[in-house]
């Protein structure tokens, strides 16, 4: 393992990862200005642990050919770990019985995601390409996102189901759990 | 010892010179102002996955008109390095519903480099793509990518009826420059 300035120090859920990029997402986490024990990190041992959130945002009723934009800032101004993303399309007439696999609607609705800074993270394409739609596999990317606090993204959904139509994006996300 | 970002840690630790190859790569390509700066790169950019795609619409179905093609560059001018695929076909009759992989078996692709060498050797979507959402088809081996090098996407239409979209969605690496 490389050497660091912060020392061998690695967070508890990093563990499974291999040790260079274990200790780079510890590292994003505690050497963060939100971490009051960031300038001493002999304490990040027994500091703020990582805690693992799930976050979600909702696109209700979205009316068939309509598009809707949001600004989502993940954890609110600080760094952050994004381990995978997960979305379902939620009709809003039930069949009946009202039945409805996670995927069986996620190539009739577009999904977006830009940073502010412009970067296209995900090129507009139905989320069955980019998103996790399958109960039990979220999309993991090769390996965990490191986002940057207040760099938000500007997602766009866009429903070409046919009909109204509600859409969540779930993202599984570590953050350091400073209490406030 | 040499630089390795975090995000190809695991293929070091089974691999060092393809982790290296990789970094290389994407850190060395000239379209970054610190290609030549080796020294720089573990305090430049991050690497950044990101999901790129390419679009087919009103793909026919006349016997012997079938095809349609495309010639991109899936990293824009710069080195990237391609992790999986994914892919959905939308028929031309508006469906309330549909599984993602259902129809990919009667979509034929070929991928090939402009100078002529395939890449993908014809055959349908469904074995060469992964077409199950949240599980792209991940390649053995991460491919390295050269911006500029333009590719051709074929498509062959055998379902028999005008499809309206074929989307490619491919899962890639690039250096996260601001640009």
């Amino acid at each position: 393992m490389a050497e660091s300035k912060f020392g061998q120090f690695i967070a508890q859920p990093f563990r499974i990862y291999p040790p260079d990029l274990a200790r780079a997402l510890t590292e994003w986490l505690y050497d963060d200005p939100s971490n009051p024990v960031r300038d001493d990190p002999k304490l990040w041992e027994k500091g703020p642990q990582v805690q693992s959130v799930n976050r979600t945002l909702q696109f209700g009723s979205l009316s068939s050919g309509a598009s809707s934009t949001q600004r989502l800032s993940i954890v609110g101004g600080r760094n952050a770990v994004v381990v995978s993303r997960s979305a379902v399309v939620i009709p809003a007439e039930l069949g009946s019985p009202p039945v409805v696999l996670p995927n069986e609607r996620s190539s009739f609705v577009n999904v977006e995601v830009k940073r502010t800074d412009g970067f296209a993270e995900v090129e507009d394409q139905p989320m069955s390409l980019a998103w996790g739609t399958m109960p039990g596999i979220p999309y993991q990317p090769p390996a965990p996102a490191r986002w940057t606090a207040n760099v938000d993204r500007v997602i766009k959904v866009t429903n070409n189901t046919g009909a109204t139509a509600s859409v969540y994006l779930s993202w599984l996300v570590y953050i350091l759990d400073t209490g406030r | 010892m040499a630089f390795i970002p975090p995000e190809f840690a695991g293929y070091a630790e089974k691999d060092p010179g393809f982790a290296l190859a990789m970094t290389k790569h994407l850190y060395g390509d000239p379209s970054y102002p610190g290609a030549n700066r080796p020294e720089l790169w573990a305090d430049g950019p991050k690497v950044q996955f990101v999901n790129r795609n390419l679009t087919f619409t009103d793909v026919p179905a006349t016997p012997g008109a079938n095809t349609s093609e495309q010639v991109h560059d899936l990293g824009g001018g710069r080195n990237y390095i391609l992790f999986g695929r994914s892919v959905t076909v939308l028929g031309s009759t508006a469906r309330t519903a549909q599984l993602p992989n259902q129809d990919t078996d009667f979509i034929n692709y070929q991928e090939e480099v402009l100078f002529g060498r395939a890449i993908v050797e014809e055959g349908p979507l469904s074995i060469v793509f992964g077409s199950t959402p949240a599980f792209p088809y991940a390649l053995f081996r991460p491919e390295l990518g050269f911006g500029g090098m333009l590719r051709r996407y074929t498509l062959e239409n055998n379902t028999g009826t005008v499809v309206s979209s074929v989307i490619l969605g491919f899962q890639l690496a690039l250096l996260d420059t601001g640009r």
